[in-house]
C-alpha cells in the first residue's frame, strides 16, 4: 500500500514559495542585499527608516499599510485626542493612559499586560513563521555556531538561549531565539543578579504586535551578538527596550 | 599612522556573508588570486557600507565593526574604541586619531542590515 503524505504535512511546504522567490530576484537585481521582507496577511510590518518604499509596486492587501516607518507609529493627531499620561500598575498588571477628549473631558483606558496581550505576543509571532524557510535558519544556525563557544551552542540548541558578558561593560547579555536580548548586571561579590532591561532589535523591520523579525530568529540572535560585540553602544541606542512587565519583553 | 595586519595564512576563503530575509544568507566568496571576484567583492562592500549596513570582523578573535573600506589598500578601517586608543595617544582629540586597519583577504565580513527597535 502506498502511503501518501497530505499537502500541509509536508516539510517543504510553503504557501508563499512563488511569491518569495519573486521577491528575492526582485531584491537582488535592486542591489538590496538584506533582501524584501515577505509580507503575512493580517501582521502588519514596521520597516527601518531607510526602507525604500514602496517596494514592489504592487499593493498588499492587508487591514492597514504594511510598510510603516517606526517614527509614525503611535502618532496623535492635534486638535482630537490627545494623551495626557500613563503609567504601568502593578497591582492590576496592567496599563493605564488618560487621554483628553475634544470636549475636555479626560477618559482612561485599561490595557492588561498578562494574558490575553502575551497571548497575541505568541500568536502573532507563530502567525509571522509563516515567512520564514527552515533552510535559512539551518544556515542561521552553521553561521552562529561558528562565533559561539561549544558550550553556548549547545546551550542555545538546547534551551534557545546562551549567556555573554561584555568584556567591555561588564554587563550579562542574555540572547534569546525569538525574544528580546534581556541585559543582567551580575555582581561577583553578593552574587546579586539583576535585569537592567529588554533590548529589542530587528535588521530591516519586524512584524508589528509579535517577537518576529522579517529574518529567521537565529539570524536576529546574530545581528544582536554582533552588536553587542562590535559596537555595544550602537546596541543599545538602536534598540527598543522593554520594560519586564510588558508583553513585548517575552518574559 | 595606521597599522596594517598582514594577511596571515588565510584559514578562510575571503568573503562576506549578509543576513538576508529572502535567501538565507547571501555569500560572496573571492579567491585572493581571482582579481574579478576580488573585484565584485569590493563592490558589495563598498556599496553595503554606503547603505548603511553594518560590517563586523574577526581581528585578534574579537568582532569589530567596520568603520570603511579602502578598495585601493584593500583594507578594512576598524571602529575604534575610545578607551583603547586614549592609552596609545592620550594627548590626542577623538578626532584624527588612526584608525586600526585590516585587510581584506583571507578575511570573512558579516554584513547586518540597517535596524528597526523591535
Amino acid at each position: 500500500m502506498v502511503e501518501t503524505v497530505k499537502e500541509e504535512d509536508r516539510l517543504d511546504n510553503d504557501e508563499y514559495g512563488t511569491f518569495k522567490k519573486a521577491l528575492n530576484l526582485l531584491a537582488q537585481e535592486r542591489g538590496e542585499w538584506a533582501g524584501y521582507p515577505m509580507p503575512v496577511d493580517g501582521t502588519p510590518l514596521v520597516m527601518h527608516k531607510r526602507f525604500p518604499y514602496p517596494i514592489t509596486g504592487f499593493q498588499v492587501p492587508t487591514p492597514e499599510d504594511p510598510y510603516v516607518f517606526p517614527d509614525e507609529l503611535g502618532a496623535v493627531d492635534e486638535g482630537e485626542i490627545t494623551f495626557v499620561n500613563g503609567w504601568f500598575s502593578q497591582q492590576r498588571g496592567c496599563i493605564v493612559s488618560l487621554y483628553k477628549m475634544p470636549d475636555g473631558k479626560v477618559v482612561h483606558e485599561v490595557m492588561p499586560q498578562y494574558g490575553g496581550p502575551k497571548m497575541d505576543f505568541w500568536l502573532n509571532t507563530l502567525g509571522a513563521s509563516r515567512a520564514w524557510d527552515l533552510e535559512h535558519e539551518e544556515r542561521a544556525l552553521e553561521k552562529l555556531k561558528s562565533l559561539l563557544k561549544p558550550h553556548q551552542y549547545k546551550y542555545y540548541m538546547l534551551t534557545g538561549t546562551f549567556l555573554e558578558t561584555s568584556k567591555r561593560s561588564n554587563v550579562t547579555y542574555l540572547f534569546r531565539k525569538s525574544r528580546p536580548t534581556i541585559a543582567l548586571s551580575m555582581k561577583k561579590d553578593t552574587g546579586k543578579v539583576s535585569v537592567l532591561t529588554t533590548l529589542c532589535l530587528h535588521p530591516l523591520g519586524y512584524y508589528k504586535g509579535s517577537w518576529a523579525g522579517v529574518m529567521v530568529p537565529t539570524d536576529d540572535v546574530i545581528a544582536h551578538l554582533l552588536m553587542m560585540r562590535g559596537n555595544e553602544h550602537k546596541f543599545w541606542s538602536k534598540s527598543n527596550s522593554h520594560p519586564l512587565w510588558s508583553s513585548a519583553a517575552g518574559i | 599612522m595606521e597599522q596594517v595586519v598582514l594577511d596571515a595564512p588565510p584559514e578562510e576563503m575571503g568573503g562576506v556573508d549578509v543576513l538576508n530575509c529572502g535567501a538565507g544568507h547571501l555569500k560572496f566568496d573571492f579567491d585572493s588570486s581571482q582579481p574579478k571576484e576580488v573585484e565584485h567583492a569590493k563592490k558589495v562592500i563598498q556599496d553595503m557600507l554606503k547603505k548603511g549596513y553594518m560590517l563586523f570582523v574577526n581581528d585578534g578573535g574579537e568582532q569589530k565593526q567596520v568603520h570603511s573600506f579602502d578598495p585601493n589598500k584593500e583594507v578594512y578601517y576598524l571602529k575604534f574604541e575610545f578607551e583603547e586608543t586614549l592609552k596609545e595617544t592620550p594627548e590626542k582629540k577623538k578626532r584624527g586619531r588612526p584608525r586600526k586597519a585590516v585587510s581584506m583577504k583571507g578575511r570573512r565580513a558579516t554584513g547586518v542590515g540597517p535596524t528597526a527597535g523591535g
